[in-house]
């Protein structure tokens, strides 16, 4: 069946779900073509009839388990990939059953690998989704302010914020998150040049991890580690799209003497922050700017220059999350649509299914579906 | 239903979490022993709170206000294409296929939600605000 290609709007407006759902995915870098490993579980408490009368209902997402991966993986890696990887680790003159027992631990260090990366991902999906709410920390001065309230209160006491991202924030898509939670505040985003550097490179890294993996025709079980890459790509810059439909997002370039030193973490974390200080000195702004970012080290060091920092950490991974959250900021109920969290999925995995053997019906939803890595179409199609 | 959160250490209530639709008597198999528990206690009778329970299971319309964890102009489109698809094929005159899509729309932010729903919702909010949860205790009435 063919792959149509939809907006997210166009999936939730066209596609319902009701019942029992369960989520796998599958990636041609790290698993055989056709073998899916399960992500986890969805239920819509809701007939077909209420499906087909509201475009969004409430869901219970019941993330898969430590043990269902470690066991999904091993038979995967006993299946399909134990004599290549027998064969890699051993050379020069060992007996069957030395062979054997590095084999066996080389699976293992790919099943720990893939599980945690999966675990992680799920996690920042359920973050970016609004389905778990990160922990912020606010970090001004000599005050360290870890209480959501209190933390929100503070920012809603602007009335503009200039926010300077690093790739972390962005991933974690903590600005749409302030958007969502402060609608009366106006929120400058400015992304510093060097995180584009960093995308453009996960770009790269990317395309050249396809091209070895044979196009999906060779994966390799050691490559799971693309779960990670693909994000700082795809959720980046569906992050960056939405976030510059509403609100202003400026791209802040610097000296182009500059960018040939943007090669290596420490050296991108030290521009980040001399931007962010050169930009309150030319615009006369003090109140009101902060770096926000997924690293502690790099709140560390913008506040020990004085630099207003706002710290989003991701909560670890519940083992049930139901779409319906509370925001005491603001007493508002908030519902995710079970589409913005499959259509994240698709986002880091590259291929989801979704299935639901009651009612004999299936998607699947596939990130590469066309020509080039557009965030904002996903390919879907129903399965049989 | 009215949720306070005090300090163990001074007994001060430092927060109030309201949720007007919501009472103790939708959560029948509570006693009176529970008005008044650790946080801990709190947050696991969220985790193990039955959603068979015919109480808690109970839809209702809720008069907090209800938002969409999307983009507002993603969700414009997504609910504007939606009520469409609603009126498509039927023979109706502008206005009154431009009255339905508008009643389709508002009728997506009165979804009724089931009482145990929001009150998970509540407690995930404030078992996260505050911890470590043994400092804390929580205080509930009907209010």
């Amino acid at each position: 069946m063919d792959n149509h290609l939809l907006r997210l709007d166009e999936f939730i407006a066209s596609h319902q779900f009701w019942g029992e759902w369960e989520i796998s995915y599958t990636d041609g870098t790290h698993l055989p073509r056709r073998e899916y490993v399960k992500l986890g579980d969805c239920t819509i408490s809701a007939s077909k009839e209420l499906a087909q009368e509201y475009p969004v209902l409430p869901f219970e997402f019941r993330p898969v388990s430590d043990d269902e991966l470690k066991s999904r993986f091993a038979e995967i890696i006993r299946g399909h990939f134990s004599k290549m990887l027998e064969k890699e680790v051993t050379k020069g003159n060992l007996s069957q059953e030395e062979k054997t027992t590095a084999g066996k631990s080389k699976s293992n260090e790919h099943i720990n690998s893939a599980r945690k990366h999966i675990r992680e991902q799920l996690a920042e999906s359920l973050v970016r989704t609004g389905l778990l709410r990160s922990n912020y920390c606010l970090i001004e001065g000599q005050i360290i302010e870890t209480n959501y309230h209190k933390v929100m209160k503070t920012l809603s006491g602007h009335i503009n914020l200039l926010i300077v991202t690093d790739t972390g924030a962005l991933r974690r898509a903590a600005v749409s998150f302030l958007h969502k939670t402060l609608p009366e505040v106006l929120i400058w985003t400015v992304v510093p040049v060097f995180v584009m550097n960093e995308v453009q490179r996960q770009m790269l890294d990317m395309d050249r991890i396809w091209r070895e993996s044979g196009r999906g025709n060779q994966p390799h079980p050691g490559k799971s580690n693309v779960l990670r890459k693909r994000p700082q790509v795809s959720c980046i810059s569906q992050e960056l799209d939405h976030i510059r439909r509403w609100r202003p997002v400026e791209m802040l370039t610097t000296l182009h003497e500059h960018l040939g030193q943007s090669n290596g973490q420490s050296r991108i974390d030290r521009l980040i922050i001399e931007s962010m200080k050169n930009l309150k000195r030319d615009r006369g702004i003090h109140k009101g700017v902060y770096l926000l970012t997924g690293d502690k080290d790099m709140a560390s060091l913008a506040n020990l220059e004085n630099q207003g920092c706002l710290l989003i950490e991701v909560p670890k991974l519940p083992s049930t999350v139901n779409s319906v959250r509370y925001n005491p900021y603001n007493s508002k109920l908030v519902l995710t649509p079970i589409h913005c969290l499959l259509w994240d999925l698709a986002l880091v995995f590259g291929n989801i299914r979704v299935e639901s053997k009651e009612l004999s019906l299936g998607y699947e939803l596939d990130f590469y579906a066309r020509e080039f890595l557009a965030h904002n179409v996903v390919g879907i199609k129903e399965v049989k | 239903m009215k949720i306070e959160v005090v300090r163990c250490s001074t007994k001060q209530p430092i927060e109030t979490y309201l949720m007007p639709d919501v009472e103790m008597a939708n959560f029948q198999e509570w006693e009176e022993t529970l008005r008044c528990i650790s946080l801990s206690k709190l947050s696991n009778l969220a985790k193990e709170m039955n959603p068979e329970n015919p109480k808690a299971s109970e839809l209702m319309p809720v008069s907090i206000s209800v938002d969409f964890y999307i983009p507002t102009p993603v969700r414009r489109c997504a609910f504007h294409l939606f009520a469409e698809s609603h009126t498509r094929g039927e023979e109706l005159l502008e206005h009154t296929a431009e009255d339905f899509r508008r009643k389709i729309i508002e009728q997506a932010f009165t979804l009724a939600f089931r009482v145990s729903d929001v009150f998970v919702a509540v407690v995930t909010e404030i078992s996260q605000n505050h911890a470590p949860h043994s400092d804390f205790m929580v205080k509930m009435s009907d209010g």
